[in-house]
């Protein structure tokens, strides 16, 4: 199923998630937004990353770990906006 | 954004020199960030019937309305090397506050008190009046961004995505409060001219360069209408 979530970023940026979902893993995943990020590519590499990923607390390190991986550089929000947006999305799934 | 996109390509390739180019939109066009949703940003039925384009950048950011006859554009190319010489710095963040001291500079010019705020806005008296965004190549800068000459809120709000129940009169009160322009706070109509001059002069100052008037070089241009088809495909407008 399809769940999408917003998370507005202290400071006034949007996290925007499209989540392609089922039983609770993602299998699709866009992350949207007015956020910057460098070099803009690492965001494909990111949500190829995020495939096969369930909500967890574990997803801001995850996330983290990706962009450093790649030595992208995040601006206007953090890895912990874009997995409470995440989150937020794969919560909003009834059971 | 072709051209700009052509001018630091070229610069990539030491063709041309760091260069700033200021301009206006001919029609109006709405721009969105590299990693915005359109159909979550844009209505494109309301684009299309005022005849307002819609152009993807390559540079993050937000979704902007460049008022063919309110806002005047800026786009700055420089080696990140060439930067540093003339405003030491080590982060993106702090490279945005350096190019955008030129914005300052020229507003100062017109006798405009301005701030910068990170990360990519520039306040007079805590209202926004310019957005920056930039991204790089292989040691190149491209920073882009809008100046707005004048407000009109309704007409941006019909061609961004707000819900059309919010579009009240007291939220456009509301957004109206939050951001200003030249006319405004100038009190006159200046011809886009005298801006542009204002910011030529503003950027030389902050950047200790002095500028030269040229106009792009035939393989800018050619760059350019390589890259214009690219800007004008769906595959990427509906990149995301």
């Amino acid at each position: 199923m399809r769940v999408e979530a917003e998370h507005k970023v202290a400071g006034g940026k949007l996290v925007r998630v499209e989540l392609e979902v089922e039983e609770g893993v993602i299998k699709r995943i866009k992350i949207t937004g007015d956020f910057f990020l460098y070099p803009e590519e690492a965001v494909f590499k990111l949500e190829e990353a995020l495939k096969g990923v369930r909500a967890s607390s574990e997803l801001e390190k995850l996330i983290e770990h990706e962009l450093s991986k790649q030595g992208a550089e995040l601006l206007g929000a953090s890895p912990a906006d874009i997995a409470t947006a995440i989150n937020k999305a794969l919560t909003s799934i009834k059971p | 954004m072709a051209v700009d996109e052509a001018i630091l390509t070229a610069r990539t390739e030491g063709k041309v020199p760091n260069t700033l180019r200021l301009y206006t939109w001919k029609p109006s066009a709405v721009s969105i960030g590299f990693f915005q949703s359109l159909h979550h940003e844009v209505d494109l039925e309301e684009c299309r019937n005022r005849g307002v384009d819609v152009v993807r950048r390559i540079t993050g950011g937000g979704a902007v309305f460049h008022d063919s006859d309110g806002e005047v554009t800026y786009s700055v190319v420089v080696a990140e090397a060439d930067l540093k010489r003339i405003t030491p710095h080590s982060t993106i963040q702090e490279s945005y506050e350096a190019l955008c001291k030129g914005l300052l500079e020229g507003l100062k010019e017109l006798a405009i008190a301005a701030e910068f705020k990170p990360i990519n806005d520039i306040l007079v008296a805590g209202r926004k009046i310019s957005g920056s965004a930039q991204t790089r190549r292989r040691g190149i800068i491209l920073q882009h961004g809008t100046l707005l000459l004048k407000s009109d809120i309704r007409t941006m709000f019909r061609v961004l995505k707000v819900s059309k129940e919010k579009i009240s009169d007291k939220l456009i009160k509301e957004v109206e409060e939050r951001v200003t322009n030249i006319y405004r706070e100038t009190g006159r109509e200046l011809a886009v001219e005298e801006v542009i001059g204002a910011l030529v002069k503003g950027f030389q100052r902050a950047l200790g360069v002095k500028l030269k008037e040229g106009e792009l070089s035939p393989y800018e241009l050619s760059l350019a209408e390589e890259f214009k088809h690219r800007y004008a495909s769906k595959e990427w407008l509906e990149l995301r």
